[in-house]
């Protein structure tokens, strides 16, 4: 098997926060973090522990610029995966991530794997166009990997 | 530019209940192999800035993969790694940086009201003389590791 940490890369670390600004400022504080991509992550979709959400809001900030493994600060607005982790109270670190071309392909293999589907989402943007993120849960290692798709449009007529 | 940029992030580490089962999984998964087994005793060892003796963990390290790493972590002995995998209900515990300079970013953490959890002092003939310190951010709930380039130190200041 080739070496899957190798190709995939750790796109970026997942902390699940209370608030968003002021975990953004204590990055600030420690990391000189200053700019940061901001999304207001409201999926199209979201099936949790076979539950579907049509609701979900996370306010979602990014450490810039897009080089190396990132900083992700995630603040669940909504009940779902993030809320429920954010109530275990424990540590904020929650997830690595990794960003793939071949979202289909990746998703598989850790399935494949033995790991168990957690969350799927689908979530469409004007400025960076479709994508879908899943959470991927290992029992052995107990631990999330979020697995994102690099974003591209949908032709007209492309079912979602 | 920023302390990620300089620094960056050097492993994610994580806590596991079998160090071996653990490395296997990351081979099923990942394609992670070999791993280097260290079993970590420090000659010198605080937690929360008490001296401890006897510190033991498992650590298992994968070859390089050009970006950040993924550490596990077996805890054996009692102390701060024990603690935090018997509370937390994921194994996911720190980021790492390795630095040459340790101090001063130990120090920077610190002084931003991250608290001192661990450090350690290992030396050894084949890597030399390195540090590691864990600081606990009580913000955001996070540790935070720095991990000291080994090196061999000067026999007339040691």
């Amino acid at each position: 098997m080739e070496n899957r940490l190798q190709e995939y890369q750790i796109a970026h670390v997942g902390f699940v926060v209370e608030n968003l600004e002021k975990a953004m400022e204590r990055f600030n504080e420690l990391y000189e973090i200053e700019d940061w991509q901001m999304v207001e992550w409201r999926p199209s979709k979201i099936v949790y522990n076979g539950k579907i959400y049509t609701d979900t809001y996370v306010r979602i900030a990014i450490s810039l610029p897009n080089e190396g493994t990132r900083v992700e600060i995630l603040e669940p607005r909504t009940e779902g995966f993030h809320m429920d982790v954010l109530k275990c109270g424990r540590q904020t670190i929650n997830h690595i991530c990794h960003v793939v071309k071949d979202f289909d392909k990746a998703l598989q293999q850790f399935l494949d794997a033995g790991c168990e589907l957690i969350m799927e989402s689908e979530y469409t943007d004007e400025i960076r166009g479709f994508r879908r993120c899943h959470y991927v849960y290992d029992k052995v290692w107990n631990s999330y990997i979020e697995i994102a798709e690099i974003p591209y449009f949908k032709k007209e007529g492309t079912e979602t | 530019m920023s302390l990620l940029q300089k620094i960056p992030f050097q492993h994610v580490g994580y806590l596991v209940a079998d160090r071996e089962a653990a490395c296997r999984r990351m081979e099923e998964m990942y394609g992670l192999t070999p791993w280097t087994m260290v079993e970590y005793k420090p000659m010198k060892a605080s937690c929360y800035g008490k001296p401890f003796q006897g510190y033991y963990v498992k650590a298992a390290i994968h070859p390089p993969v050009g970006g950040c790493g993924i550490e596990l972590i077996q805890p054996v002995s009692e102390g701060m790694h024990m603690d935090f995998f018997r509370k937390d209900p994921n194994a996911v515990n720190h980021v790492c940086h390795t630095v040459k300079d340790y101090e001063t970013y130990l120090k920077r953490f610190l002084d931003r009201g991250c608290e001192l959890i661990f450090e350690a002092e290992m030396e050894d003939e084949i890597r030399g003389y390195r540090r590691c310190g864990y600081a606990y951010d009580p913000v955001l709930r996070t540790v935070f590791e720095f991990a000291e380039v080994p090196h061999f130190r000067n026999r007339e200041n040691t």
